[in-house]
């Protein structure tokens, strides 16, 4: 028996052995190939635009129908002038888009090469107002990635529209969407040596087309705010060139100041309660701002050079500004209260305009060389500089309200002024449709 | 006169000598252009793979198992025949039960004369394919498995008509050899005999299992522990062609997207997920960029992945990092 006992003891020794073996054995391969898992890194992504298919909203009666028609042309026109979507034509579509309200057929959409999908409804209701609801779909994940209902009085399906196509874009990029926005402009006529130059209005696609001005004084440089729908602007009244703050609700107008030289380049800073710009007497041009609550009047620069076109960085605490103390014409940034001037273009050629990207991250800017002008932008400590658009006059860079835009305008040879828009890898220009000659652009921020 | 006559004779033999001999080696022949040496850069990883010497090819006989497998891989139709052939092996029983319509294989018969004969002596037939085996079974094991593969190739006979089949084969025979074991337990003859079989089968059992990876003919290397540097490309360059990243975006560099992914065999994704879902949830920018990438992952175009079958338990997971920086406008 002892013996028994012994061997068995001795082999559940030998078992136990065993298995405590086999399990450190195992952990150890586990936790091997555990370690070792593979990783990858992928470089090198397209900026091709997405594909995206927008289906025709539906609508229950005729009415709706052709409002929800309306809806999705410019929903389509917008996402595709963003250069960041492609939608894809609508013969190509697989499912018939009255069955839609219910979960699409994802597999019918990936089949013709959509990577999103958006679909929705109008219906006009009971109290005349008008209920749209959209859908963004993602198609290769099978989820949905926005969905919304908006309700308005039926005049205002364009601005529901540009709402959509930002609600998708920020969606989809990150970004804001700069659809629902409108751009100041000049609008020029007549022969070139009587110009009539007038300030106009307009959504950013071009819509909604108006005049403010009816071109009896010389408009220029309009610009907008960027925290109401006000813009301040240099005319020429009685030949005296002054800046102007004018509210597109009220259509109210007031000069900023009475100042003994002439002011010009005006901007207003990021809250919108003070105005920056040029004043120059006897000569010389320096930066001053000005508190339009408290009419405080605050020289910024002084030098014996030329110093104008300032713009403030989105913090506010920021100026970019051009100067030719240096010899030429160059961008320079400085502190918000005139210190530590620094310049930060060193290219060859002259700067001017210099904008600072509503986003923070560039600076804009006309670049006048030997072979004609470009539109550019370089990082605010001068560093990247890229050069956007170029031809024989382009002048005036204004942001989208999201930095990701630029517009401008571009001048041929003895020709007429026409605005463009180019979004930041300069591949994607789209000519903006104007009624008459168009430049200096403003745009606005995001309506509210 | 006669001196000059032997100087011209030897002269002149000299100079035939010389020709016929020695002149070939004067210039020696271009030696043969040898076939590029391909060499690939490894990544350096914690675990070193080194690639093996050659000796061990003929040592160990596997590389059988291993001609069978690359056949295998190359004739991967042939590998899909025994469906195929199973109807082979119903006619066989067929003849025993006799009741069967002949029509059916009748159309194969053609192909099939050899089954045919074997039927007709109904106990000898089945130790036939059995010699088959054998040999190659003995290569390895030839003492104990032989009782009891009989058994088994006998069931899936039916499936394994055709001859590569059987070699395949050399891998179940590890299972007969784990048999034996319970046996000895069941004697409990001795401790240190059932330990010494134990050590034996372990020695035996970590050649087995590097049996698959010997095709380098190092029992040590791994070919599969790793991807090549040319792998590692194609499914790089597959998955930047599919993925679509918004252009213009602010401070790209902050925007590297990890996506753990599970694979399936046929190198299809079956699962693709976010590791950092907090800051996907914090910042749209970020978002936009992971849906961008996990985009790329579940795009048609990039399915099936660009992977080396063979390789499957290295990229079954696998963890992707998207990183945009390189990306004009960023």
């Amino acid at each position: 028996m002892k013996a028994r006992r012994n061997y068995s003891s001795g082999w559940s020794i030998h078992a136990a052995l065993l298995i405590v073996g086999l399990i450190t054995g195992l952990t150890v391969i586990g936790g091997r190939t555990a370690f070792a898992e593979l990783r990858v890194t992928v470089g090198d992504p397209n900026a091709n635009p997405l594909p995206i298919a927008i289906t025709n909203f539906h609508g229950p009666n005729d009415k709706a129908r052709r409002v929800a028609a309306d809806i999705a042309r410019v929903v389509t026109a917008d996402l595709e002038r963003s250069g960041l979507f492609k939608p894809i034509d609508r013969k190509a579509f697989i499912q018939k888009t009255d069955t839609m309200n219910l979960q699409p057929q994802f597999s019918d959409w990936k089949q013709i090469g959509a990577e999103g999908l958006v679909h929705g409804s109008v219906t006009l209701k009971s109290d005349g107002r008008l209920r749209t609801e959209f859908r963004l779909w993602d198609v290769l994940a099978q989820t949905q990635m926005v969905g919304k209902a908006y309700e308005t009085p039926p005049a205002n399906w364009r601005r529901v529209a540009h709402i959509i196509a930002d609600a998708i874009y920020k969606r989809v990029t990150g970004e804001n969407g700069y659809f629902d926005t409108r751009v100041v402009y000049i609008a020029e006529s007549g022969p070139v040596t009587a110009r009539v130059k007038r300030l106009a209005i307009m959504d950013q696609d071009g819509a909604n087309h108006r005049f403010l001005t009816n071109g009896a004084n010389l408009v220029l440089t309009p610009r907008f705010s960027p925290s109401t729908q006000e813009i301040t602007y240099l005319s020429y009244v009685g030949n005296r060139p002054r800046v102007y703050i004018y509210n597109i609700d009220t259509r109210r107008r007031e000069v900023v100041g009475e100042f003994p030289g002439m002011t010009f380049a005006p901007r207003f800073s990021p809250d919108g309660n003070k105005i920056i710009m040029s004043l120059a007497s006897s000569g010389n041009s320096e930066i001053y701002t000005m508190d339009l609550r408290s009419r405080v009047v605050r020289r910024l620069t002084n030098h014996r050079a030329i110093d104008t076109s300032p713009s403030f960085s989105p913090d506010g605490a920021k100026i970019v500004f051009n100067s030719n103390r240096g010899g030429s014409q160059q961008i320079y940034t400085m502190n918000a209260n005139g210190g530590d001037v620094k310049r930060i273009s060193f290219g060859k050629g002259r700067y001017a305009t210099p904008v600072w990207s509503p986003r923070g991250d560039l600076i804009a800017f006309t670049k006048i060389g030997k072979g004609g002008f470009a539109i550019g932008v370089m990082r605010p400590d001068g560093s990247g500089e890229r050069l956007l658009a170029n031809g024989f006059l382009v002048e005036g860079p204004t942001w989208a309200p999201n930095g990701r835009v630029l517009m401008f305008f571009r001048q041929p040879r003895g020709g007429s002024p026409q605005l463009f828009t180019i979004d930041l890898t300069g591949k994607n220009e789209r000519p903006v449709a104007t009624p008459l000659g168009s430049s200096d652009p403003a745009w606005s921020p995001t309506l509210p | 006169m006669r001196q000059g006559v032997v100087f011209s004779a030897l002269m002149h033999i000299t100079v035939a000598v010389l020709i016929i001999v020695g002149l070939p080696f004067v210039k020696r022949p271009i030696p043969p252009l040898a076939p590029p040496v391909v060499v690939e850069i490894l990544p350096i990883t914690e675990n070193s793979n080194p690639r093996p010497g050659r000796k061990r090819v003929e040592k160990v006989k596997k590389p059988k198992a291993d001609k069978a497998e690359t056949r295998r891989s190359a004739n991967q139709k042939k590998a899909e025949e025994p469906p195929k052939v199973k109807p082979k092996p119903k006619p066989v029983p067929k003849p025993k039960v006799a009741e069967k319509p002949k029509p059916v294989p009748k159309p194969k018969v053609a192909e099939k004369p050899k089954p045919l004969p074997k039927p007709k002596p109904k106990v000898v037939e089945k130790p036939k394919p059995i010699p088959k085996p054998e040999p190659k079974v003995a290569a390895l094991p030839k003492p104990k498995p032989e009782p009891k593969p009989k058994p088994k190739p006998e069931p899936k006979r039916k499936a394994d008509a055709p001859k590569p089949q059987p070699r395949v084969k050399a891998k179940p025979k590890p299972k007969p050899r784990a048999k034996p074991k319970p046996k000895k337990r069941m004697t409990l003859a001795g401790i240190l005999d059932s330990v010494d079989k134990l050590k034996r089968d372990a020695k035996i059992a970590p050649r087995e299992r590097t049996a698959p990876n010997e095709r380098r003919g190092s029992p040590r290397h791994d070919p599969t522990l790793s991807l090549s540097r040319s792998e590692f490309d194609a499914l790089r360059r597959q998955l930047s062609g599919c993925w679509n990243f918004p252009a213009g975006a602010k401070d790209s560099g902050t925007l590297i997207v990890e996506i753990k992914v599970v694979v399936n065999r046929d190198r299809t994704v079956r699962e693709a997920h976010i590791v950092d879902v907090d800051k996907m949830r914090r910042d749209p920018y970020f978002r936009a960029a992971a849906e961008s990438a996990l985009r790329a992952v579940q795009n048609p175009r990039c399915s099936p992945l660009r992977l080396p079958p063979n390789k499957y338990r290295l990229w079954r997971n696998m963890t992707l990092e998207f990183d945009p920086r390189e990306m004009l406008g960023g």
